[in-house]
């Protein structure tokens, strides 16, 4: 190692430097520095102890936000499961490359987009799912969007609709990495295809199901696109979620401290969840 | 082998029969963009529009600015990739050629910043932004860009490590300079991972929502995201227009997917194989 080589290397890496320093330590000292505050942006930033805290736990959205996304969270081993299979079937079949296209397309295009043609096809009444419900099974289309119960549903649905083609993508890579003499052992000894799939297929890639999980529950906690499109910004109790409700504190009332803190909890809750599975890859995890 | 026919056979129904929701929404938003008012409302729906109306595009060009979303999109999305780009491969280059007192302690600090979730730093840096007067301008939402991206960094800094250290050794033999060994060697051996960084940070960038809604409060100033969303509160029930809008604002990425999906299948795979 010698001097001028140590000069470039930080020459080279100065644009991340600076804008760690700039973009992300900088506001992070800053935000921390927040939680204890009251703030509107505007006024005198003054120091409240922990009364932005309190405030945040004492609050009913909080809870119904945390509930709800905790809930929404759930839609992630519903694709796991759904896009392991699409990814195991489609390697069997002719045509794949087409498939693997329209499978893929809610992955590329915007979530926006995407909630704005499900809230089209969702409409009440005269949407085209609750005409067609109404016209071949004479069922009652219910309150998608509308009915406390089913709001966090309807969402986990779409989420599942727009994920399986970008997870099963992961995990074609991921049998495509599987050593094909296993199988053809397996097959030599007589397992089935529902055996070869428990015994081989799962725990040679529980690795990328892993990271497919992990990946996937971090995006879930901050559910905000589809969440924001479908309650029309008009949020209560049952719809709303934890992003949502730190936009809504922080760039709608302008309480800047409640906010803050509402964002280290949500980063704190994402830690945790990694930790966590940090922990269980270490059980359920077998690397070859 | 009959038997695996038959396996081969459901699967490939399973798969057909899979592919239908997964396509009809998009089938239904185009129809929709080309229906009139009253034909949305018609029970039971018509599948296809009874005429075919194209003003609903020429109209929507005059109801919302939608000429300005698309031309911010896309000055967003390519100067978003081309910072990118830049930055991560000069900072992989740091990290993976060229040795530093500093280097192991700076990566971990790069791996710990990949874990941040955007909310954390999302109010202080509006403050920043704010303290700036970036308030209502595009450079809050490309100029961090060209700071580098620390998953993009790791991304490229991968590949970079699978280049030969000979190669680096030989150009020093020869005289040449980090700079020349950077941009002479290391860039035109890893272009393919460049393109795929650049493609998946122009589709990322283009349908990216919170950050545009945070900053961009006057419709002109909007995305094509942002302006969708815009759009859909302001023509509440006119899903014929916001319908057309969707097609709009999807059609390029889905454009530039399937002109380039090799590339964005690869960097996704590749994505999945970091661990």
């Amino acid at each position: 190692m010698n001097k001028k080589e140590g000069l470039f290397g930080y020459i080279f890496i100065s644009p991340w430097i600076i804008g760690l320093l700039v973009f992300t330590i900088g506001p992070i000292v800053f935000s921390f520095a927040l939680i204890f505050s009251s703030w509107n942006l505007i006024g005198p930033l003054k120091f409240v102890g922990l009364e932005n805290i309190w405030n945040i736990l004492h609050s009913t959205f909080f809870w119904s936000a945390l509930r709800n996304t905790a809930f929404f969270t759930l839609y992630v081993p519903i694709s796991v499961i759904l896009s392991l299979i699409v990814a195991v079937l489609m390697n069997r079949i002719p045509g794949s490359s087409i498939f693997r296209l329209i499978y893929f397309l809610p992955s590329v295009t915007p979530a926006v987009a995407n909630a704005a043609v499900w809230i089209w096809l969702l409409q009440p009444s005269y949407g085209v799912v609750d005409n067609a419900l109404k016209n071949w099974f004479n069922i009652e289309g219910p309150g998608w969007f509308s009915d406390p119960n089913l709001y966090i549903p309807t969402l986990m649905m779409i989420s599942i609709w727009g994920s399986i083609g970008y997870n099963s993508i992961l995990f074609t890579a991921g049998l495509k990495s599987i050593d094909k003499s296993i199988y053809e052992a397996a097959y030599l000894d007589g397992s089935n295809s529902i055996s070869t799939f428990f015994r081989i297929t799962v725990p040679l890639i529980s690795p990328t199901i892993f990271f497919v999980t992990v990946t996937s529950v971090i995006w879930s906690f901050q559910v905000f696109d589809l969440a924001y499109m479908t309650n029309n910004g008009v949020t209560s109790y049952y719809n709303i979620t934890l992003v949502q409700y730190i936009y809504q504190l922080g760039f709608q009332y302008f309480h800047i401290g409640e906010a803050s803190a509402l964002a280290w909890i949500l980063t704190g809750i994402i830690f945790l969840i990694t930790l966590f599975e940090l922990q269980a890859e270490k059980k359920l995890v077998f690397y070859q | 082998m009959k038997k695996s026919k038959l396996i081969t056979l459901i699967a490939f129904v399973i798969i057909l029969i899979g592919a239908i929701p997964m396509i009809l929404p998009f089938v239904w938003m185009v129809s929709t963009s080309f229906k009139s008012l009253s034909d949305t409302m018609v029970f039971p729906p018509d599948f296809f529009p009874k005429t075919i109306r194209w003003e609903n595009y020429t109209e929507l060009f005059s109801l919302v600015p939608i000429k300005d979303w698309f031309l911010n999109s896309i000055f967003l999305s390519v100067m978003n990739s081309i910072g990118v780009i830049v930055s991560s491969s000069l900072v992989a280059f740091g990290f993976v050629a060229l040795n530093f007192k500093l280097k192991d302690f700076l990566f971990t600090l790069l791996l710990v910043t990949m874990m941040i979730p955007f909310e954390a730093v999302m109010i202080p840096q509006y403050i920043l932004f704010n303290f700036f007067g970036w308030i209502n301008t595009l450079y809050p939402l490309w100029v961090p860009s060209f700071f580098g991206a620390a998953y993009m960094i790791f991304f490229v800094r991968q590949f970079f490590k699978t280049i030969s250290t000979s190669y680096i050794d030989a150009a020093k033999v020869d005289g040449a300079n980090y700079w020349q060994i950077f941009y002479k060697i290391f860039i035109p051996l890893s272009y393919p991972v460049l393109v795929t960084v650049g493609l998946l940070t122009f589709i990322n960038t283009w349908n990216y929502f919170l950050g545009p809604l945070i900053y961009l409060n006057t419709p002109s100033k909007m995305t094509i995201v942002s302006g969708l969303s815009f759009l859909s509160g302001q023509a509440l029930g006119y899903w014929n227009y916001i319908m057309a809008g969707s097609t709009l604002a999807i059609l390029p990425v889905i454009v530039l997917f399937l002109i380039a999906q090799k590339w964005i299948i690869s960097g996704i795979e590749l994505q999945g194989g970091i661990k």
